[in-house]
């Protein structure tokens, strides 16, 4: 099998992500940090779509919480999304399935670091779009609400 | 014994009818629906009028967090001012009678609108700086989504869509 080295690694430096994205199961448990008011609806227990518009450089950011307890889940978010605004509240999470994001033909991108960290890329441009699969994944989601807000 | 009056506009003219009982109720009835008609637009439009600065307000209260880049910790811009102005607009012209939206801004700095009835039923728009506005609609399982032109009017498919999911 050797002959196949060479093949492996002209494959690998055509896509450098190959080998991390199929490192997260479609199975897996993605966490998508609440940090706007603004992205559920707690009486209604509902994550809003705006949760899952992609930032300006086409990313969204989510977390493998597979497996992950809550004081976990809790621990990663106080450690590598709150230092990134000072003012800000992590207010819980919202959960999909990985294959929720495939389904809708979304990237997921192992993004380390920090550990656990995926982007979800491959949006379309047009915002109406992107909107119409924010709502799917929205549909999808369950919203998790920490006890306590997460501050500064 | 009942007696309808009417008053010619012209002549300054009153007629009297003698009435059977049954068309004064009947003429008591409808003066009783106007009255209840009357109250209840007056309500609706005071109920509106307090939502609609509910709206505002809170429009206004979302502009100043998201008046700084990366408001969210994601990267996200700060609120679009073209897009806050036309979204005052928006809710400005919004009809009486329709449901005011929930607000929020989207990480491009677009403000964005939501009506949301049930599961699987909901609107979304986002106002853009450049007089459009972008739509995701799902009704059930007819599933919608594009672009409109937005100038002084709000699109007629656009109030349609919110017509649907108005309570």
């Amino acid at each position: 099998m050797t002959f196949l080295k060479p093949f492996w690694k002209k494959l690998k430096n055509l896509a450098p992500n190959f080998k991390s994205q199929s490192a997260v199961e479609l199975s897996n448990d993605l966490g998508r940090y609440l940090t706007s008011s603004g992205w559920f609806a707690r009486t209604k227990s509902r994550v809003k779509p705006n949760a899952f518009m992609p930032a300006p450089d086409s990313q969204l950011s989510v977390f493998n919480i597979e497996n992950l307890e809550e004081k976990e889940i809790k621990r990663i978010s106080e450690k590598y999304v709150l230092p990134k605004r000072p003012q800000i509240n992590i207010h819980g999470y919202a959960k999909n399935l990985a294959k929720d994001f495939k389904k809708a033909k979304l990237s997921i991108i192992k993004a380390e670091p920090p550990p656990k960290h995926i982007n979800i890329g491959n949006w379309p441009e047009s915002k109406d779009e992107q909107m119409i699969i924010a709502q799917e994944l929205a549909e999808k989601a369950t919203l998790n609400i920490f006890d306590t807000k997460i501050s500064n | 014994m009942n007696t309808l009056s009417l008053r010619s506009n012209n002549a300054n003219t009153m007629w009297n009818f003698e009435q059977s009982r049954g068309v004064s109720e009947f003429a008591e009835k409808i003066s009783e629906d106007l009255e209840d008609i009357r109250r209840d637009v007056k309500i609706q439009n005071v109920t509106f009028g307090a939502s609609l600065n509910e709206a505002l307000n809170e429009l206004d209260e979302l502009a100043l967090d998201t008046s700084i880049d990366n408001w969210d910790g994601f990267g996200a811009k700060k609120i679009n001012k073209d897009s806050y102005l036309d979204a005052k607009k928006f809710l400005n012209n919004l009809p009486v009678g329709l449901d005011m939206p929930e607000i929020s801004v989207h990480p491009d700095g677009e403000v964005s609108f939501e009506w949301y009835r049930k599961k699987g039923y909901i609107l979304t728009l986002s106002i853009s700086s450049d007089d459009k506005i972008a739509y995701a609609f799902r009704f059930g399982l007819s599933k919608k989504h594009g672009k409109e032109y937005f100038g002084d009017d709000i699109p007629e498919t656009i109030l349609e869509k919110i017509k649907k999911l108005s309570s």
